[in-house]
């Protein structure tokens, strides 16, 4: 038989990791990667990348937790090897604070990441406006390294990369025999998935390098992420705003809130403003295989999107359920296409 | 920043306090710095100066990485652990200060390993979130079967120049000489000689319980690695086992000590002791660049010798407030000692009633 030549969509977080498990469970398949964008300007590099996954609408909480430790496993294990610096993956300790006691004192992820304890009263008084807290240990993955070290190691297996723009699958067809849609927004068109919209995300990113830990308001709008080559600050939910050019006056709204919550930041320097559109779907992530059927034409395509904010936090776990979702459509019966009637 | 300038013997003015400061670490900075600030105002007239023939970066104070924790056992001298406890409070005050940044001060968590069991040191409820390692936790360090994580503390390159720059700002003149000996000083009019010359007490008056413990550093640009990670092994004794510290823009890799040993040249096989040890620790490391290496003198003495001495030259009597002998926890108890010393310096000035007014609260 010939090899099964698979074609995955998108080139984020979701794609190239998707791209990696599928090379690894699938036997004898050829795979090409096929993007518009590449790293540095996917959705995925604008994320700070931290490991600090949130609940999905329809998905019971044992899955998001298997998803997230998978994640975290897989991620660890790059950190702690001689690979962390090229892969851009490195640990990091810090504070999740909150201005009310939450609702949920300990998350569903807190043994998943290391040392999770509530925070004592001596730490909690850097926050004079909070009154509860988590230290934890998690995980900080950089799209503008990781993403770059994925598409290695995928050429490094075979694995082919193409640019170009995709208006619509079927031009996938009959060049490929699976398609794995790991298109992000790019599913509205795609998939005709209309529901989908951006949460808009403004960072600052710049250079502070004396802070060492990580700080997040529990309400996940404002946030002190240290690392490698910068400190991102953030940030904002925008609903629906499509608008990728960076706003002044949100800049300086990061930059005030942050530097309440750490004020040695005022002597942070060279600041640059990035956005992003978090690709969000009301249902949660969507991972489903569909027989595309248009006049007598078939294709698979193995669904792999809508993350929102927290695509890096669970990408591996999703990648591997895809790739078993491909596995399962490779070894179904390959119907022929039947001829046509002209 | 150091002033390269002819001695001038100060022109005797009546009611003036002339003081001299020997030495530019981090010791006599914070010292000269700690009196300033309590008593330029309450007296007449304050002239200080500080001596010395090396300045930053080529002191001691700047091999040290820079991180703030004291030895895991009791000191000899109790009043040592209140000097820690108080540099330790002074430091949290100013670590969130949007002036952090320039004085060199961050706030950095980490991990302390042991190959056994031990109790926790006695300092544990003053630092930050400490907590004793999970199994997870050491499954990253394989050889290592207990450990303790919490935050601390450390300095960064500019630990020198924000006290320098303060001292400056308040007309404190800088000189860079080899002070030969207290009685040059005495002689050239100074009434207070405040001495931190830390390793090299020595060549001023001899003190047996004063020695070299020599260190030597890997500075490496490593900056995903957040975390220190200090390793300990009772039978080797401490700093001889590996040690891994961030700091601001570098990380210094370590693991040396040497007890008696004067040579301030890096050695070939130090580098390789320090930089497998540290690999071992910390695999990442493999790709770090080395940016730089360096060698530095602890000036190692079973206690810090903080007291006031009279000498007589001539007909005068001259007082000396003695403050060196901090080993490899200078920084950590750096201004506890200046305080200390401060308190010694107010006595001076209450015996020889020169206050114009009460001092102040220390």
């Amino acid at each position: 038989m010939d090899p099964v030549r698979i074609a995955v969509v998108g080139a984020g977080v979701v794609g190239l990791s998707t791209a990696m498990c599928v090379s690894k469970l699938v036997p004898r398949c050829s795979i090409t990667v096929i993007s518009d964008k590449f790293s540095p300007d996917t959705t995925s590099d604008v994320a700070a990348g931290m490991l600090i996954p949130h609940v999905y609408p329809n998905t019971p909480i044992p899955t998001l937790k298997q998803w997230f430790r998978e994640t975290f496993d897989h991620l660890f294990a790059i950190a702690n090897s001689a690979e962390a610096g090229d892969a851009g993956v490195h640990l990091v300790s810090g504070w999740q604070i909150f201005q009310s006691i939450p609702a949920e004192e300990v998350p569903f992820w807190a043994d998943v990441v290391l040392g999770f304890r509530k925070m004592t009263k001596a730490e909690l008084k850097k926050f004079p406006q909070h009154v509860f807290g988590h230290a934890f240990t998690t995980l900080k993955c950089e799209s503008p390294a990781y993403l770059p070290w994925l598409e290695k190691r995928l050429k490094g297996s075979g694995v082919l990369i193409l640019t170009r723009r995709i208006g619509d699958l079927w031009e996938l067809h009959p060049s490929f025999d699976v398609v794995v849609n790991c298109s992000g927004l790019g599913s509205r068109q795609l998939a005709q998935a209309l529901e989908m919209f951006p949460m808009r995300g403004q960072v600052l990113n710049v250079q502070a390098p004396w802070v060492k830990h990580f700080i997040r308001d529990g309400s996940g709008l404002t946030y002190i992420y240290p690392g490698t080559s910068n400190v991102i600050l953030g940030g904002t939910r925008q609903q629906g705003d499509w608008n990728l050019s960076p706003d002044a006056e949100i800049s300086r709204g990061i930059f005030s809130r942050c530097c309440a919550l750490e004020p040695s930041l005022q002597g942070a320097c060279d600041i640059r403003e990035k956005v992003g559109l978090r690709p969000f779907r009301p249902a949660g992530v969507r991972l489903q295989t569909e027989f595309l059927a248009q006049d007598g034409r078939r294709l698979p395509v193995v669904h792999h999107y809508g993350h929102g904010s927290g695509g890096i936090s669970v990408h591996w776990g999703t990648a591997l359920e895809a790739a078993r979702l491909v596995s399962e459509c490779v070894q179904a019966p390959r119907t022929p296409t039947p001829k046509s009637n002209l | 920043m150091a002033v390269t300038a002819h001695f001038n013997p100060s022109v005797p003015q009546a009611d003036t306090m002339r003081v001299i400061v020997i030495g530019a670490g981090v010791i006599g900075l914070s010292t000269a710095l700690c009196i300033h600030e309590r008593y330029r105002s309450v007296l007449p007239s304050l002239d200080m100066r500080v001596y010395a023939d090396r300045f930053t970066p080529l002191t001691n104070t700047d091999v040290a990485a820079g991180l703030c924790q004291p030895y895991l056992s009791d000191p000899r001298n109790p009043q040592e652990a209140d000097w820690n406890q108080q540099t330790f409070d002074y430091l949290l005050s100013r670590v969130h200060s949007p002036n952090a940044a320039n004085v060199g001060l961050a706030l950095v968590s980490g991990y302390n390993l042991f190959h056994e069991a031990i109790p926790d040191p006695s300092w544990k409820n003053t630092v930050l979130g400490f907590r004793t390692l999970t199994p997870r936790d050491l499954d990253m360090f394989p050889d290592y079967r207990w450990g303790y994580c919490h935050g601390r503390r450390g300095y960064g390159p500019t630990i020198q120049t924000d006290p320098s720059r303060r001292l400056t700002e308040r007309g404190v003149k800088f000189f860079q000489k080899k002070v030969e000996s207290f009685e040059e000083v005495a002689r050239g009019g100074a009434d207070v000689i405040i001495n931190c010359t830390g390793v090299w007490a020595g060549s001023l008056q001899p003190d047996p319980l004063l020695q070299p413990g020599r260190g030597q550093i890997i500075k490496v640009d490593a900056p995903w690695m957040k975390h220190f990670i200090i390793t300990h092994d009772p039978e080797k004794g401490i700093y001889k086992s590996p040690y891994i510290i961030p700091g601001i823009q570098t990380v210094t890799l370590g693991g040396i000590f040497q007890l008696g040993n004067w040579s301030e040249v890096n050695n070939i096989q130090d580098h390789n002791t320090i930089w497998e040890g540290c690999c071992r620790l910390e695999p990442t490391l493999q790709d770090a660049k080395i940016v730089a290496e360096l060698t530095g003198l602890r000036p190692v003495r079973p206690q810090i010798r903080l007291e006031r001495e009279q000498l007589r030259f001539a007909s005068s009597n001259t007082e000396v407030i003695h403050n060196y002998g901090h080993g490899g926890y200078g920084l950590t108890i750096h201004w506890g000692c200046a305080l200390e010393a401060a308190k010694l310096f107010g006595k001076i000035l209450e015996e020889r009633k020169l206050l114009k007014m009460p001092p102040p609260h220390l």
